[in-house]
């Protein structure tokens, strides 16, 4: 089994610079359908599936390596070891922030610049630190994956839709998004939402982007404020998208926003 | 006359018409739509109504996710309301939302993406469906499922269920692990495939269970010894059943298969059959010992009287006649040597322990030994000089135990080409394990070792099974005593011996005794031969009177005939009774030689009645027994030496003299 196999990698575009795309939690590659046009003139394209979501080979998911946001850190190195070793500039979404931060204090030399969508270190309330989010909440998150369950293959299943304002959205691809077995994805919630990664983000030495939304319930601006300033190196820019995806819902704004950070030198 | 107008009257087509807006306030289903960002911008009065705002709290003022539950809001950010994005439609999905009151409503919600012509999402609607009881149901369902999935995972068997084709459907923990098979790599595939099931001896494959509980409509049991190949090629012994699964109206729509893994299970059922056989091997040669040591005790008694009395009567005849008497004595020494071999394996032969150095025992005595052997025979010595070598032994008995184990290499190996190998070493650590031919446990410890291989014939599994039982043999002259005396031998040494054959190549003998600085001394050694060397030169003389307490006539007479030649004065006594009768009339009784085995009193009862009436009156103890035996038999009884059986005119005179000498 390759690592491309694995991850279900593809590369795309052309360009001296490599971005790697790291989605978050619920979804999978094609979440970056909006930011590869913008991109894959000028840069190469590095897409792939966290093991247990899209068409990653669910046969590699272990729950021991994956009872951790490091076991995902390690298959990002694994991953710029097979596209050629880096650096890289590493753009990851909620949960992938972290893991692409967990990653770069592993082995700094392999990332060029990291951009951030609504990370967040930690998703529990701890003390003075609010994460957004208790344990119940959490619970509650499980309880909803589990309702949905029975309509899962039905919900997930291929919408014959005939989309022709946007043909790059081809229906196959549309067809395994978010789907994903559901053991692997209520394991995946635990990992994420009951993850600190506090303490790792003073350790971070490559220059980073964090792109905050505007009302984010997933990752609040206070959250990203904290990462912010404990990051090395690091600067904010505060869309005015709502919710936690900009990258789908406000996919112009973001992908501005990130051509701003690049061309920074 | 009256007029039924209920029937003829029709409804105002009024009642049916109804505009657009009372379609979209008044629908049985909640109608909501929101911005992109997610502000709702409008909602039916259904909605309002179910959440129980006033609808200018709603539009404008809050967004959809603040009408979910936490986890509904996570679920919304990092599912919905991306599916919503990639695919424009979500249909069916299940949210709670919170009610003005802080009442959840269960719901399922269809949304659709409205984009306008550049694509740009413009609107989000949603079609918001009461199912309050649905989800109830649904829970039911749900928990239904996670109790029915624990209960099977929690099961110590494998299950594997079928659809009424055979087609994997669901299997268990256990059965995944048993089969090698997941269940999402077995689902839909043919039961015979996920679970391959052959004979255990021929190695045919046997039908499987559910496709026969399927046929028959029957339950099924696993035919015996059925192995389970799984899919990583282990081979399982499995049992159990199969049995179909019918519907409510009886017809079979599956099959289920519960399977366990027994080889554990078979394997104690071998180990206990092995113990068992074990058992009765070990109570077998215990019945065989106890019946070899009873013969060799009464013939001991018997031959004492013949080897006593023909070499008084040697004394007093003529010449001529006194050629006879040394045929008696040469024919019953060599029946005292048979019944020492059968003592010998019986453990209660006499031991003179010293510590003996193995190597140079052989070497000197490898002339004798060598005498012993066909002149064709070639035998090497391999020795391994004496560092590791040195045990505490009786040299005579263990050059019986090496004579007998040459003797028996000689006769397997050709007399012209025989080759014969004794070695010798020692094992620093050998562990503690179970000795087949001791059936015991010989613990483990530093053992000097002893080795005879030689190149003969070489012994079956079955001979070997049987070559230390006395009077077994495969030779036409052979008693079958030397290897059962050689085992005895060993046995009382705390020893153990080994035994390696294959027809036609020969066998290999392996001795083992314990080393010197590991052991305790099997017995405390007495300075016998120290003491006989000493009397037995004495001149005869009167020594005053001696009992000889033992229960056979010939025995007392033959005591008190060769005691009587040395001008000793002897009483008798048929047991301890009677003895100690003799003792309380007769004060001058200045030694007992006492019998063990004896009707009425035994020498073991009678020994602390004597020391108690008289004490330091010296006492012989005469037995078939060894002084091993003795010993453990008298405890802490005052013994003043032992006299084993059979013994010789001189031998009963030395003893009596030697204690009498050591009483002064």
């Amino acid at each position: 089994m390759s690592i491309f196999q694995r991850h279900n990698i593809n590369v795309v575009g052309t360009g001296e610079k490599t971005i790697l795309f790291a989605h978050g939690y619920g979804c999978d590659q094609i979440m970056w359908r909006f930011l590869v046009p913008a991109f894959q003139d000028n840069y190469r394209l590095v897409l792939f599936d966290h093991v247990g979501a899209g068409k990653s080979d669910l046969s590699c998911y272990s729950r021991d390596k994956y009872g951790k946001l490091e076991g995902y850190a390690a298959d990002i190195l694994d991953i710029i070891d097979a596209v050629g070793g880096g650096p890289v500039i590493f753009v990851g979404h909620s949960v992938s922030a972290m893991i692409g931060l967990l990653a770069a204090n592993k082995r700094p030399e392999a990332f060029e610049r990291l951009v951030l969508i609504g990370p967040s270190p930690c998703y529990i309330n701890e003390g003075e630190y609010v994460g957004g989010f208790t344990r119940r909440d959490i619970d509650g998150l499980l309880q909803t994956l589990d309702e949905n369950h029975l309509g899962w293959s039905r919900a997930m299943a291929p919408v014959i839709m005939k989309n022709e304002d946007r043909p790059e959205l081809a229906t196959e691809l549309a067809e395994s998004f978010c789907r994903t077995d559901p053991e692997i994805a209520k394991h995946f919630a635990r990992v994420t939402f009951l993850s600190d990664n506090r303490a790792d983000l003073a350790r971070v030495t490559i220059p980073s982007l964090v792109l905050q939304c505007s009302e984010d319930s997933i990752a609040p601006e206070a959250v990203g404020e904290f990462v912010r300033r404990h990051l090395a190196s690091s600067s904010m820019v505060k869309l005015r998208a709502t919710g936690h995806c900009p990258h789908l819902s406000a996919p112009d704004e973001t992908i501005q926003s990130i051509k701003d950070y690049l061309d920074r030198p | 006359m009256s007029t039924d107008t209920s029937q003829n009257v029709a409804a105002p087509e009024s009642i049916f018409e109804e505009s657009t807006e009372e379609l979209y306030e008044m629908a049985p289903c909640g109608y909501l739509t929101t911005t992109i960002e997610g502000r709702i911008v409008k909602v039916n009065k259904t909605l309002v109504d179910w959440l129980g705002y006033e609808r200018a709290e709603l539009t404008g003022a809050k967004g959809f996710t603040d009408l979910l539950t936490v986890g509904g809001r996570i679920f919304y950010e990092t599912h919905f309301n991306l599916l919503l994005h990639v695919k424009t439609s979500v249909d069916e999905i299940a949210l709670d939302l919170i009610c003005k009151d802080g009442r959840t409503l269960p719901t399922l919600i269809n949304a659709r993406q409205k984009r306008d012509s550049a694509g740009a999402a413009v609107v989000n609607r949603f079609t918001i469906f009461n199912a309050s009881e649905r989800r109830l149901y649904e829970r039911e369902l749900l928990a239904a499922r996670d109790l029915l999935r624990i209960t099977l995972a929690s099961i110590g068997d494998g299950v594997i269920s079928t659809d009424g084709e055979g087609r994997v459907n669901f299997m268990n923990p256990v059965a995944e692990a048993l089969s090698g098979w997941s269940v999402d790599a077995a689902r839909g595939r043919p039961i015979e495939e996920v679970v391959v099931l052959v004979h255990e001896d021929s190695g045919a494959v046997v039908e499987n269970p559910v496709s026969h509980a399927l046929r028959v409509g029957m339950v099924v049991g696993l035919a015996n010894h059925t192995i389970l190949i799984s899919r990583d090629g282990r081979r399982i012994r499995v049992d159990d059943s199969a049995s179909p699964i019918r519907d409510a109206a009886g017809s079979i729509i599956g099959g289920v298969l519960v399977f366990r893994d027994i080889s554990q299970r078979r394997k104690a059922e071998e180990l206990e059959r092995a113990q068992q056989e074990q058992g009765r091997e070990t109570a077998r040669l215990t019945s065989l010992g106890l019946m070899a040591g009873g013969i060799a005790h009464d013939f001991n008694n018997l031959l004492t009287a013949v080897l006593g009395n023909a070499s008084l009567l040697a004394e007093s005849v003529s010449e001529r006649e006194a050629g006879l008497v040394n045929e008696i004595i040469y024919a019953g020494e060599r029946a005292a040597r048979l019944t020492k071999q059968m003592l010998a394996y019986s453990g209660q032969d006499w031991l003179e322990i010293t510590k003996l150095d193995l190597d140079a025992h052989i070497r000197d005595s490898f002339a004798l030994l060598r005498a012993a052997l066909p002149a064709g025979v070639n035998i090497t010595l391999a020795l391994a000089g004496p560092a590791g070598c040195v045990t505490e032994a009786d040299p005579a008995q263990i050059q019986q135990v090496i004579m007998n184990l040459l003797i028996n290499a000689a006769e397997a190996v050709p007399e012209d080409s025989g080759e014969v190998a004794i070695r010798t070493g020692f094992v620093a650590h050998r562990p503690e394990r179970f000795s087949p031919h001791l059936q015991a446990v010989v613990p483990g410890g530093t053992y000097a070792i002893v080795e005879i291989q030689d190149n003969g014939t070489g012994m079956s599994p079955d001979t070997l099974k049987k070559i230390f039982d006395p009077f077994f043999t495969t030779k036409f002259l052979g008693r079958g005593l030397g290897l059962s005396a050689a085992l005895g031998i060993v046995k009382a040494h705390r020893g153990d011996i080994e035994v390696e054959s294959e027809p036609g190549v020969g066998s290999v003998f392996r001795v083992f005794l314990p080393a010197a600085h590991t052991v305790s001394p099997v017995l405390v050694p007495e300075n016998k031969a120290t003491a006989v060397e000493k009397f037995s030169a004495l001149a005869p003389s009167s020594c005053g009177t001696v009992l000889v307490v033992d229960d056979e006539e010939i025995i007392r007479r033959l005591a008190a005939g060769a005691l009587q030649s040395r001008r000793m004065h002897v009483l008798v006594a048929r047991n301890g009774q009677e003895a100690l009768e003799i003792l309380e009339a007769e004060p001058a009784v200045t030694a007992v030689i006492l019998d063990v085995t004896m009707p009425v009193m035994s020498g073991e009862a009678a020994l602390p009645l004597i020391n108690a009436l008289r004490p330091g009156l010296p006492v012989i103890i005469s037995s078939g027994f060894n002084e091993a035996e003795v010993l453990r038999r008298f405890g802490s009884s005052q013994v003043a030496g032992v006299l084993p059986k059979p013994y010789t005119v001189d031998a009963i005179v030395s003893k009596v003299m030697a204690v009498l000498q050591a009483a002064d």
